[in-house]
């Protein structure tokens, strides 16, 4: 069975929606880089990363909305606001939801650690704690949208995205619900950048694929026409992917919902070619072979 | 709509009560272990006790486990997940050309919690990156996919406190579907500092054992543990000789859409997160011959979870919840309870829900005090998880 795409947006450093990542794809404007600190012993050390743009939250959500939502659930959020802040409630209320991420909440879990630290571990603040579970940015979406179908969150690093995608597969030839909301979602902790700072790794501000990345992608899936992505070992008539396939990391920068971007990436090329039928094979390493296919 | 049940061919299971699932019923019925205070990490906060796990579990799986690179969390899965397999009568090599899926869900094993590091880190000491390099080996769906060292898909599940119920559920599916021919799931999580202090700070952690349902709870203990399941189409099983005597019947699951950590007060996620599962088992509630609750004797969850249970079971279906016994093990609880559960259908007796004397009008069922003959194949095992996750099985199983 096929799954149709019935929407799809991005968001990285170069902004929200398909516009913005056209443009990082083909124009290649250049990065938008910002800098982590991290601590070393000798101070603090500055690393170029990209950092999503997430200026279009206030254009979806008040502030008071916002207020105690980190940064991988704001990514989160504003992906799905894009994608079905128009539907009905009714519509919202029988999405099924995916939540894919490598990292989660990890940088709440540090920001949770830093309070027991600061004041002691009595003091440690129950708030932060209850936003460290990496279902978190799900929790916000479904609260936010009104979603009460399933819902899930799977972290398992690069694998996170292609799990997703079979998953809601499974979720959609069952019935359980119309649509599936699959969300991928990553933000930068600090502690990674330092990890990646200590194996001596180059980031370059000239070439985006080697910084670390903020952002996400999110599809609407369901059935009907337009894209459509099955797991299939058909030829293709181009390869996009990670770990060896051609990829497309310069409009994204170096994360692990990297499949997402490929995904967003097969969608906007199918778009752009005339006729139907362009086939693009989408490769991640230990999974399943997608095609995306565009018809009509 | 009604769907085939799929068979457990292997269970496998790690906790306070013993290291197998053996040792773990038998513990629980003659002589079960209290919660202790914290002894595996240092903590001011040690007036609030936890069921830990005996043990260093520094090899599994034909593997090396040192503690050094795998944490906690995995060295205990994999544990659980070499019983299961044994228990299927299964090797590695067994794996080898089938299509496996293994699904692990879990909470504190997608963080690191290596404050030692992180309080180095923070003060500006740039410690070695060791501990960064063990988080990163340590996921516990993807470090089980490595240490089998045979092609699996791997998935981990982090739906909070439903995770491993979610996993077994998935796994289900993915059988239903023909996605994979032979599933592995459960969940493991461990008790460290980072949730002990982060349960002390939400102030719903008790200071004696745990008393799930009762008018006088305090909150929850934590607890250290894990639990796999085999799982195998019937058809699969009996066209290799086998003949399934545990199953599971029915998974549904549901969001609350409602509040962070608070479930919602009528339940109204885990009320169709049942309904899900009953429907998918073709068994009404009246065929249950118990419940395995949540039960986390929290004050939010025990009533919303009492109170569906008064409306929708049969008066005088046995409730229990064994977090009495494991403590709440997060991600993990829902596949410890749901092996416990199976190994109660398998035996034929119920052990008595721990820690509870007095009835709390509010949440409006008592569990059962009683250790009890199992009446009937049929038991449901739910799960209640901060983000407004539900999930719940519908088990099956008869005397070996």
């Amino acid at each position: 069975m096929s799954m149709a795409i019935r929407g799809w947006t991005t968001v990285t450093a170069w902004g929200l929606g398909r516009e913005a990542f056209a443009g990082a794809l083909e124009r290649r404007p250049p990065p938008p880089v910002s800098s982590l600190e991290v601590r070393e012993a000798s101070g603090s050390l500055s690393i170029p990363f990209l950092k999503a743009d997430l200026s279009a939250v206030k254009d979806f959500f008040p502030p008071r909305a916002l207020r105690r939502v980190d940064p991988f659930g704001k990514i989160a959020l504003l992906l799905a606001a894009a994608l079905v802040k128009e539907r009905s409630p009714g519509e919202r209320e029988a999405l099924g939801l995916i939540v894919a991420t490598g990292f989660g909440s990890f940088s709440t879990n540090m920001e949770f650690l830093d309070t027991a630290f600061a004041g002691g571990h009595a003091a440690a603040s129950p708030m932060v704690f209850s936003s460290t579970v990496h279902n978190s940015a799900m929790a916000a979406c479904a609260i936010q949208f009104g979603i009460r179908g399933p819902s899930l969150t799977l972290s398992m690093f690069e694998h996170s995205v292609p799990g997703a995608l079979l998953l809601a597969q499974a979720w959609l030839e069952r019935g359980l619900c119309p649509e599936v909301l699959l969300v991928a979602s990553d933000d930068v902790p600090a502690l990674t950048a330092y990890f990646h700072a200590r194996k001596g790794e180059v980031f370059d501000p000239e070439r985006p694929e080697t910084l670390l990345a903020e952002g996400g992608a999110a599809f609407l899936l369901g059935s009907g026409g337009g894209h459509s992505i099955c797991r299939s070992a058909a030829p293709a008539d181009a390869r996009y992917g990670t770990g060896g396939a051609p990829s497309h990391a310069y409009a994204y920068g170096r994360t692990y919902v990297a499949p997402a971007f490929e995904l967003a990436a097969a969608c906007l090329e199918t778009d752009q070619r005339e006729g139907a039928g362009r086939r693009i094979a989408l490769e991640f390493p230990g999974q399943p072979r997608w095609l995306l296919t565009r018809s009509g | 709509m009604k769907r085939p049940p799929v068979a457990v061919t292997g269970m496998g299971l790690v906790c306070a009560q013993g290291n197998s699932v053996a040792e773990a019923m038998r513990n629980i019925f003659e002589s079960p272990r209290g919660p202790v205070p914290p002894a595996r990490f240092a903590t001011p906060l040690s007036e609030f006790p936890v069921f830990e796990v005996e043990g260093e579990f520094v090899r599994a799986l034909g593997r090396d486990l040192p503690p050094e690179r795998y944490t906690r969390t995995v060295r205990i899965a994999a544990a659980a997940l070499e019983e299961a397999l044994a228990a299927a009568g299964l090797g590695v090599a067994d794996l080898m050309g089938r299509r496996v899926a293994l699904l692990v869900g879990t909470t504190v094993g997608v963080t690191l919690s290596d404050t030692a590091f992180y309080r180095a880190y923070r003060d500006g000491k740039a410690p070695g990156i060791g501990p960064y390099d063990s988080f990163s080996a340590s996921n516990p769906g993807l470090a089980l996919a490595d240490l089998l060292g045979v092609p699996v898909l791997p998935f981990t599940v982090v739906n909070a406190c439903a995770s491993s119920t979610d996993a077994i559920g998935l796994g289900k599916w993915l059988l239903d579907a023909g996605m994979t021919d032979l599933v592995l799931a459960g969940g493991a999580d461990e008790v460290c500092e980072v949730n002990h202090t982060g349960f002390a700070s939400l102030l719903i952690y008790s200071r004696h054992p745990c008393s799930p349902f009762d008018l006088n709870r305090e909150g929850l203990n934590l607890g250290t543990g894990a639990a796999m399941v085999v799982l195998e189409r019937e058809a699969d099983v009996r066209s290799r000789g086998g003949t399934p005597s545990a199953w599971i019947a029915g998974y549904g699951t549901a969001q609350d859409g409602y509040n962070m950590t608070a479930p919602h007060p009528e339940a109204s996620g885990l009320r169709r997160a049942v309904g899900a599962a009953l429907e998918e088992g073709g068994v009404g509630p009246e065929g249950l011959a118990f419940v395995n609750a949540h039960g986390t004797a929290t004050r939010d969850n025990d009533q919303a979870e009492g109170r569906l249970f008064a409306r929708l079971l049969r008066p005088g279906t046995p409730v229990v919840s064994t977090k009495g016994y494991t403590g709440h093990t997060l991600g993990a609880a829902g596949a410890v309870e749901a092996v416990l559960s199976l190994a109660c259908l398998r035996e034929g007796r119920l052990m008595k829900s721990g820690g509870y004397s007095a009835y709390d009008e509010a949440v409006g069922i008592a569990p059962s005090v009683v250790e009890r003959a199992v009446e009937g194949e049929y038991a449901l095992s739910t799960s209640m998880g901060f983000g407004g996750s539900n999930a719940a099985l519908l088990l099956r199983g008869g005397r070996a």
